[in-house]
């Protein structure tokens, strides 16, 4: 998705891309209470994520998936409607994973 | 280990009043560092006689006044440790230990951790170190380093009356840090710094003097960003100072300690341990 298509308000255009935790990444997880650590040896970077930040990623690791997909996942997890007020951020949350490093699409 | 070479006859005085307790190794004993404090050229004819640092023949610093040596030597010090020692995962922090489990009161410069490291000392806690957590990540323990404990402005009066006997050497001043003195070691922490200990307690201590002393447990996850933070070789480490750096924080409640009175933060960190008593047998390095 680029800057620019999702500043001009069209619907992302990777909305249909399905993303994946690359396998060098080898994540490493640390969970304290409802808290994520996790550490990509890739980028040598250690995040902090909330509850459903940890748990979405931890899903992507899981098996790829698209937005909608992973939110209908959450929306299963956490037993939340799809169009809750939680979930309508999972988008922007994925494209910060994927500055982050943390996850790219899959080629598959 | 280091191997000290010096012409520099005061220097040599402040540094065996500081480390009066410490063992002189064999000439034949391999060191880790060959360090030099030298005499060094004055740049300008009225400026005070200088020395230099050498370590191995690399020099981390610019040349210094030759009355302040014994501090810039303890940087010095410091430098070759964090520069060298991967072996560890290093943090900036003060140790001290009782019944085998250790306190790491981890800071900045500035913060306060020196001297509430030397209030405990007078605590019966023993010291392993005033300015590095040495953290073995493969065994989770945390190695003693008892080098002396620097003191710093207000504190050095400070200091100097809660201990019985005076371990306090002269003081430098001007320094780059202000007034300055050496706390010596006592010497039962020199005796068992082959001993390491567990980690227990992770404590951020802030010094102002406005602030409401107390303890305030911090979250897991808050408190490993902190210590991460105050960790001089994180990166160099990687994956291994993720995990080390974990299981530290699993294993030991995290605190802040914003304090205004020494001993009123030293008698609150006594109280942990109090709290939360050791079973575990000395650890034992070799």
């Amino acid at each position: 998705m680029s800057d620019g298509a999702y500043a001009l308000g069209g619907a992302p255009d990777h909305y249909g891309t399905v993303w994946m935790v690359p396998l060098a990444n080898a994540l490493e997880w640390r969970v304290f209470d409802d808290e994520f650590l996790v550490y990509n040896p890739a980028s040598g970077q250690t995040h902090h994520l909330n509850l459903l930040a940890g748990e979405a990623l931890r899903s992507l690791e899981t098996e790829a998936a698209h937005t909608q997909e992973l939110i209908r996942r959450l929306a299963d997890q956490f037993e939340i409607a799809e169009d809750s007020p939680s979930l309508q951020m999972i988008d922007r949350l994925v494209r910060e994973f994927d500055e982050l490093g943390l996850i790219a699409p899959s080629t598959a | 280990m280091f191997r000290l070479h010096t012409p520099i006859g005061s220097f040599v005085e402040d540094f065996c009043f500081a480390y009066a307790d410490f063992p002189a190794c064999d000439e034949s004993e391999v060191s880790d560092f060959r360090i030099r404090v030298t005499p060094a050229p004055r740049r300008r004819p009225w400026r005070e006689a200088q020395a230099r640092f050498l370590a191995d023949g690399r020099s981390p610093f610019e040349t210094f006044s030759r009355r302040i040596a014994l501090p810039w030597a303890e940087w010095g010090f410091n430098w070759c440790i964090y520069s060298y020692a991967h072996q560890f995962l290093i943090f900036h922090s003060a140790v001290v230990e009782k019944a085998g489990r250790a306190a790491i009161l981890a800071g900045p410069s500035g913060s306060g951790k020196s001297t509430l490291c030397a209030a405990m000392l007078t605590r019966g806690w023993r010291l392993l170190s005033d300015e590095f957590a040495l953290l073995d990540p493969a065994r989770g323990w945390l190695l003693p380093i008892p080098r002396p404990v620097a003191l710093k402005n207000g504190s050095i009066e400070l200091i100097a009356k809660l201990l019985p006997d005076p371990r306090i050497g002269r003081v430098f001043a001007p320094t780059r840090k202000g007034r300055l003195a050496q706390l010596r070691p006592p010497a039962d922490a020199v005796e068992r710094q082959a001993e390491p200990a567990e980690p227990a307690w992770v404590v951020f201590p802030t010094h102002a003097d406005d602030a409401r002393t107390e303890l305030v447990p911090l979250r897991k996850a808050a408190g490993f960003l902190r210590l991460e933070r105050n960790c001089f070789n994180y990166a160099a480490l990687g994956r291994t100072a993720f995990e080390a750096l974990g299981k530290v924080i699993a294993t030991s409640p995290c605190y802040e300690l914003p304090f205004a009175e020494v001993e009123a933060a030293a008698a609150l960190v006594d109280r942990l341990a109090e709290l939360q008593p050791a079973a575990a047998a000395p650890l034992d390095a070799a």
